[in-house]
């Protein structure tokens, strides 16, 4: 596959085995720079594995099998190293995982320390305040980032680990179903702060959601996921008004 | 299969993996050389005589049994947990279904801090308390009344003795035996304890169903009890008497296997073929412990797969 | 009342009498500790802890080349055990699926079933006898050995309760699998990593049987380096306690007040790690 310009992520031929079991089944797509792709489907379908391969986290998990390629911003994802790979790119978790044992600034500071981004402790504090801002979460915190996590709600943690991720500055921002654990309140925020980093940076998101309607509100794109199978791709407006699969329809409407 | 990216990361900790490894090729292969040669000299008669004859002259002039150790650290280990395995059980049954909170947390600290403490201090205190108030208030009296019975035929002369000593290990190994027990015993699932108690059972029937759940768990926690009794030192050392002697008699001094090597190999050196006689003591000592915890190991096993866990 | 009835009673009394039977010796051995123990520490003053031992019949004098002995090989044990064992802890958390990785796993448990005084047998064949002395470096190697399935033990359980998902964040944030391990993963599980630690060593701390043929229980002198004699408490107290001289008798039940304070301190020390909630 060659690489085209202008996309931020292509998916050409991806099959993954785990266990000897076939989860995801042929998978092809493209998304353009600086667009938001939300990957919907039932629970099970293999949203979280597709997520997966996309960063090499499916690495982690015994006896899995990857076929097929996938490009992140020209970079050929299973021809690199994987800990090179992944720093192109940030995940938030479905339940919110700040390390439990590192105060808020820690958190954020964690990846630029460890990866050596930064050449002062002043940098540092910049990029952490910076993360945290893009994450809408300063001023909620900025009074105590010498606490723990577990002090912050539900939604500031998912938050903070938005601005975790951030801190890298990654290119491809991967989010599986964020606002899964997170009360509505919070959904709205993490929404915004999404739609916010499209304005302001060189970034491309993809969002897991098993939700039509977060899907339809704030995505460019839509790739809709059954069993395994890509049923339907495509821009937001046209599968949101006019899908073409049956089952496309039914999940929109929420039969499935 | 290592990715390779990983690769640098495994060979940085392989050799302290590799250490374990070795120091288990290390031992059984000093034990096997150790032990040879006292194996190739007395044979099998190495295990079923008991004589103890040291001499300095020369390596034609000993002669070497080791029956008697190895009758004390048997009979010593099943006495300990013969006491040990219904307070063990007791405590179990005190402590989940009986003992509100707090005394629970308490007795829980209690059996901890038993598992912990120093072995030599239960020796002290077994040499220096307890053998003596055994020796008046249990064994006199059992000999004056009792002497017709052949475990009581002996006079207590100390008072250390087989039955010192197994008593001591009781205590010892009941914080061991009621580990094993508590863990098979909270792995029998809430249903089976609802449906038990909703037949309108007394906790007597209660515990008996309970007993014949954990059946295994038990066995198993006999046999670790008696591993752990029998490869115990210098407590043991302290009251079990060394004295080379079978005799059914409960209060007559004995040795062990472990007792004879805590006290005798520091000088073991000076006498031809006494140093292999005790690592050949030593092997038969380890063969039995590994065979005990292995069926221990398996029991434990069945019990995790009955209640799937 | 009933045959049941009587069964049920007579049955509820035995449990309750068994379960304080079982716990009952234990409070015997710690009040006989503190009583002797205590009388003998007081009559013998700060001494007790300066001095050395005394000659048969003559005073109380004291344990400090014991004390030091059992202090340094503490240290000197950890500093061999500590870091072998939480190493290949990680090795076996970390690569489940290699054979030696899973040896590893079941090895450093079947350490448990090694007779102490065999572990001490070992030191003394590969050890003392080549080298022709016995040492400090001997006695602190066989209890680095005795240290190795408690400290691997507890290690592997702290790693493996780590949720998976905090793995996943430390990969997906770029980091390589040793920073992974190290800097997320043992930080996470570093409650238990220290109570595993903590525990192994409170176990050498009053261990005896290893240092009988390893040591060379030199009761005079402070140990300076590991290739000296050195003593332990508890070998002291083993040795006076099978003297015929009352005073030797009064030394050890000194001496074993004070490991048994030196135990309780760190018993309570793990217990306040466990204690406290697992983040």
């Amino acid at each position: 596959m060659i690489e085209e310009k202008g996309y931020a992520l292509q998916i050409e031929g991806l099959n993954v085995w785990i266990r000897g079991k076939h989860i995801i089944k042929n998978v092809g797509l493209k998304v353009p720079k600086r667009r938001i792709l939300a990957v919907m489907g039932p629970s099970g379908s293999g949203k979280s594995t597709l997520l997966r391969a996309i960063n090499r986290l499916i690495d982690l998990i015994p006896e899995s099998k990857v076929e097929g390629k996938v490009l992140v911003y020209g970079t050929d994802v299973y021809s690199e190293d994987p800990y090179r790979v992944r720093r192109l790119m940030g995940m938030v978790f479905q339940t919110p995982n700040p390390f439990p044992n590192m105060s808020i600034y820690e958190n954020v500071a964690i990846g630029p320390k460890l990866n050596r981004l930064v050449r002062s402790k002043d940098e540092l504090n910049e990029l952490v305040r910076w993360a945290l801002e893009k994450a809408m979460l300063w001023d909620e915190v900025k009074g105590r980032l010498d606490d723990l996590p577990h002090r912050l709600s539900g939604g500031q943690q998912q938050r903070l680990c938005l601005a975790r991720a951030l801190a890298l500055k990654p290119k491809l921002l991967l989010l599986d179903e964020p606002t899964g654990n997170v009360d509505p309140v919070n959904a709205v925020k993490i929404e915004e702060a999404l739609r916010s980093l499209l304005r302001d940076l060189e970034i491309t998101i993809v969002l897991v959601t098993h939700t039509p309607h977060q899907a339809v509100r704030i995505s460019d794109y839509i790739a809709f996921i059954y069993m395994g199978e890509l049923v339907e791709f495509g821009l937001t407006d046209t599968i949101a008004l006019n899908p073409r699969h049956e089952l496309t329809v039914k999940f929109l409407r929420g039969e499935v | 299969m290592i990715p390779k990216v990983d690769r640098g990361f495994f060979l940085t900790l392989l050799p302290f993996a590799a250490v374990i490894f070795a120091l288990f090729a290390l031992l059984a292969y000093v034990l096997a050389y150790e032990s040879w040669p006292a194996l190739e000299r007395f044979g099998i008669s190495l295990f079923t005589e008991n004589v103890w004859k040291p001499s300095e002259r020369g390596v034609e002039f000993v002669k070497y049994g080791l029956l008697a150790p190895l009758y004390g650290t048997l009979v010593t280990s099943l006495i300990a947990a013969a006491v040990a395995l219904p307070l063990s059980v007791a405590t179990v049954f005190f402590m989940e279904e009986m003992a509100p909170y707090r005394i629970k947390e308490f007795f829980s600290s209690v059996i901890d801090l038993m598992a912990g403490l120093p072995t030599i201090i239960y020796g002290l205190w077994g040499l220096e308390v307890m053998v003596p108030i055994l020796r008046s208030w249990v064994m006199s009296p059992l000999h004056e009344h009792l002497d017709f019975i052949p475990p009581f035929a002996c006079d207590p002369l100390s008072g250390a003795s087989f039955l010192a000593a197994g008593l001591l290990l009781a205590v010892m190994i009941i914080p061991f035996m009621h580990g094993v027990i508590k863990e098979a015993y909270r792995q029998v699932p809430r249903t089976y304890r609802e449906a038990a108690l909703s037949l309108g059972a007394t906790r007597y029937e209660y515990f008996r169903i309970m007993v014949s759940l954990i059946r295994p768990a038990i066995i198993a926690a006999v046999l670790l009890g008696l591993g752990r009794a029998a490869s115990e030192t210098v407590a043991v050392a302290l009251v079990v008497g060394n004295a080379f002697n079978i005799s059914p008699c409960l209060f007559a001094p004995g040795y062990t296997i472990s007792s004879l090597i805590a006290n005798q190999f520091t000088e073991a050196s000076f006498f031809p073929l006494m140093e292999n006689v005790m690592f050949a003591g030593s092997l038969v000592l380890l063969a039995l412990g590994m065979l005990f915890s292995g069926i221990g190991v398996v029991m434990m096993r069945r019990v995790r797969e009955l209640y799937g866990r | 009342m009933d045959v049941r009835e009587v069964k049920e009673r007579v049955f509820l009394v035995l449990v309750v009498i068994l379960s304080i039977a079982a716990v009952l010796p234990v409070f015997h051995v710690f009040l006989s500790v503190i009583w002797n123990g205590f009388g003998v520490i007081m009559e013998a003053g700060p001494n007790f802890l300066l001095d050395v031992p005394p000659a048969p019949n003559a005073g109380l004098g004291g344990i400090a080349p014991s004390l030091a002995g059992t202090l340094l090989l503490a240290v000197l044990s950890s500093l061999l055990g500590i870091p072998l064992s939480l190493f290949a802890a990680i090795f076996a958390v970390e690569f489940p699926d290699n054979p030696l990785a899973k040896m590893v796993r079941v090895l450093s448990k079947a350490l448990l079933e090694i007779p102490s005084v065999v572990v001490g047998m070992l030191v003394y064949a590969i050890l003392v006898v080549p080298m022709g002395r016995f040492s400090m470096l001997a006695g602190s190697l066989a209890l680095a050995i005795m240290m190795i399935p408690y400290v691997t033990t507890y290690v592997e359980q702290a790693l493996e309760g780590v949720p998976f998902t905090y793995r996943e964040a430390g990969f997906a944030l770029g980091l390589s699998r040793p920073k992974v391990v190290f800097e997320i993963m043992v930080g996470i599980a570093r409650r238990g990593i220290l109570t595993g630690m903590l525990i192994g060593f409170a176990k050498v701390l009053g261990e005896t049987a290893p240092l009988l043929f390893t040591l060379g229980r030199d009761r005079y002198n402070i140990p300076l380096g590991p290739l000296d004699y050195g003593d332990s408490i508890s070998l002291l107290i083993f040795d006076y306690a099978q003297t015929p001289y009352a005073n030797m008798h009064q030394v050890a039940w000194g001496a074993a007040l004070v490991l048994t304070v030196m135990f309780l301190i760190i018993f309570l020390i793990s217990r306040k790690f466990t204690e406290e909630v697992f983040l």
